[in-house]
């Protein structure tokens, strides 16, 4: 192997990546702005505390005043309507989230000792909004209800537990904060799906693409060895790969500042990641992004033309998902003989370090069988460069 | 015939036996034949003759089934990077990209050829200059017409200057002015001693440029030498009717 040309076809591969136009496309523009915005937008959208959700009341009387005072809020838009609406249609015209019919003689009910108010409320479920009023509605309700059986209670002398004679402790025992079980969850499948489809339109041009334009026949009559074409490839789709990868991190954490406050559960508390963890976390995306581009490369050189790379590699950005979201319902026992599986090892390499619990010796194990399908993957794809059928066209 | 398809000394392009099977269909049948150096030599022949596989099988895109052929004095099968260093390669189809310019090409396959980087930019503003792309040297490729795309093409078979170049239908679908720049751009290397073979069914363009010719049909060399010789064996004036003679034989 002769690295002046090796980097010479890597130069020239990069230099011929950087004006196409489609794969500037795939590297920068989806993973830093288009999926973000698709992830937290409608998060966005339906979040109360931007959007408050408006309810339609119809009153029997003013006996509930009460009860809709302590209802309304900056989330809950309460607006009383007349009794001739139809709840229905009103919430089916989208004018409002959730309808509520509150029955008469509403706080005098409640005074009682023994009886019991029904609120008949409207709802859409398949809406997202809807969905969230009905919670948030559900929540104040359930609050308001409490408040009035320790008001019952206390009439009769009873204390609070006696309505509670079980009590739940829960001491967690979760190592890091639930901002990283976030991150543990999602950043291993969103690493996989970058490093999976980050590189992969430029690695069917520079494959079957070359191949189809006949560009790849004066390539093969140059003085270079085939394993250096391929290295040479190789080293460029690796790297946008990796820059993908790097420019999703960036997307995801710029959505989740810029949107945060709208989904509050996403905005990483209790995340701390060590120097050597986060080491870890990139030299893992290096290795996902090495094998995936190995094994794009190896499938996409036996293809004849771009269209048949095309249907042989998509369906591996819907693959790599797989393993990622197997991850998450395994249990550790069942994740460990599964750690030299392919992608698998890359992304448990992330999900532990996030998790602080990467061990010395899986991480080696995860690295080693990392490296050696790399190997086998590009090893296989020099045998087809070097194979006169699979590279001339009669 | 097979002393008028030789040149009695240590030639550029020797081919012996030449053959190339493709499963049960042979594509070059026993060719044999040698390019000597200040020489075109034509290899003439309808479609689906062998022209190309012949092309591809000195240039090493294919291993031949059985016999050999030096180029530059490398052995095909055992020194193919020697050879691939030794030949300037037009194929059939131009194989440029798209989005890189000329002078991109150039210094890409330059490089590729181990040229130093003086030396480089020296011979690419040459040829571009010769081949009057020295205006349109900083534009892609891809806007190019068909005839500037063949030019850049031939200009990166001889970027590195070699000693032997094989051009696949170097003029094919070209216009008038086109195929005359070629022509002569051909006519050049001739005189500074390069071995230089060209593949076509254009029987004008080989009477102009070839000093010897072979006959190509059905995968066998049917008939080679100068086109006087050719005349003189078939009793036919003009080329084409050589070529009909000899191929309906």
């Amino acid at each position: 192997m002769n690295f002046g040309r090796i980097t010479t076809i890597a130069g020239k591969e990069l230099k011929d990546a950087l004006r196409d136009r489609r794969t500037i496309l795939a590297m920068i523009v989806i993973p830093i702005i288009v999926l973000p915005v698709l992830m937290f937008l409608p998060a966005f959208l339906a979040s109360p505390e931007r959007n408050p959700v408006r309810i339609a009341v119809i009153q029997s009387d003013n006996t509930s005043d009460d009860f809709l005072a302590s209802l309304a809020s900056d989330q809950i838009h309460v607006v009383r309507v007349g009794r001739e609406q139809n709840m229905t249609k009103l919430i089916q015209n989208g004018d409002y989230e959730l309808g509520m019919v509150i029955p008469p003689d509403f706080s005098r009910i409640l005074e009682g000792p023994d009886q019991r108010a029904t609120i008949t409320v409207f709802v859409d479920q398949s809406s997202a909004r809807g969905t969230i009023a009905l919670s948030l509605v559900q929540e104040e309700i359930t609050k308001y209800s409490d408040e009035i059986v320790s008001e019952r209670l206390a009439k009769t002398g009873l204390p609070p537990e006696a309505l509670t004679p079980i009590e739940t402790d829960l001491r967690s025992v979760t190592v890091t904060g639930t901002g990283a079980l976030f991150l543990a969850i999602l950043l291993p499948l969103f690493l996989g799906i970058y490093a999976v489809t980050g590189a992969m339109y430029f690695i069917m041009d520079t494959t079957a693409g070359e191949k189809e334009r006949k560009t790849l026949e004066a390539l093969l009559t140059m003085p270079v060895t085939r394993t250096e074409i391929v290295v040479g490839k190789f080293l460029i789709a690796v790297l946008i790969a990796l820059v993908s990868s790097v420019l999703a991190i960036i997307g995801m954490t710029s959505g989740v500042l810029v949107f945060s406050g709208a989904i509050g559960e996403a905005s990483a508390p209790g995340l701390s990641i060590s120097v050597s963890n986060l080491l870890l976390i990139g030299l893992a995306t290096l290795v996902l992004a090495m094998t995936s581009a190995s094994l794009e490369m190896m499938i996409s050189i036996f293809a004849r033309s771009f269209k048949e790379a095309q249907n042989f590699l998509s369906p591996l950005s819907i693959i790599v998902a797989v393993p990622a979201i197997a991850m998450q319902y395994m249990s550790e026992q069942t994740l460990r003989s599964f750690a030299v599986a392919p992608i698998f090892n890359a992304m448990l390499i992330i999900r532990d370090a996030l998790l602080n619990r990467a061990s010395a010796t899986s991480v080696t194990l995860e690295f080693l069988s990392a490296f050696v399908y790399m190997i086998i993957a590009l090893a296989i794809a020099i045998k087809i460069f070097n194979s006169e059928k699979a590279m001339v066209r009669y | 015939m097979a002393s008028k398809l030789t040149v009695g000394w240590p030639a550029l392009i020797q081919c012996t036996s030449l053959t190339k099977k493709f499963g049960a269909f042979t594509a070059v049948d026993e060719v044999t034949f040698e390019v000597a150096n200040g020489e075109v030599f034509g290899l003439l022949g309808p479609n689906g003759a062998g022209k190309t596989t012949t092309m591809r099988l000195l240039s090493t895109l294919l291993k031949p089934t059985s016999g050999t052929a030096t180029v530059a004095g490398y052995d095909l099968l055992r020194e193919p990077q020697k050879v691939r260093a030794s030949i300037g390669v037009l194929p059939e189809e131009t194989g440029l990209y798209d989005r890189l310019t000329p002078r991109e090409h150039l210094r890409y396959y330059g490089k590729l050829h181990g040229m130093p980087e003086d030396l480089l930019r020296k011979r690419s503003e040459e040829l571009l200059d010769t081949m009057e792309l020295e205006d349109r040297a900083n534009t892609k490729v891809g806007d190019f017409s068909k005839g500037m795309r063949q030019k850049v093409a031939l200009l990166r078979a001889f970027v590195h200057d070699p000693p032997v170049l094989l051009l696949d239908e170097p003029t094919a679908g070209l216009d008038v002015m086109s195929a005359r720049s070629i022509h002569s751009f051909v006519e050049r290397f001739r005189k500074e001693g390069k071995a230089i073979m060209i593949s076509t069914h254009n029987m004008t363009e080989a009477q102009k440029l070839c000093d010897r010719i072979a006959i190509i049909d059905h995968a066998r060399i049917v008939a080679g030498g100068t086109v006087t010789e050719l005349q003189r064996r078939t009793s036919q004036k003009d080329l084409e009717s050589i070529f009909v003679q000899l191929v309906t034989d």
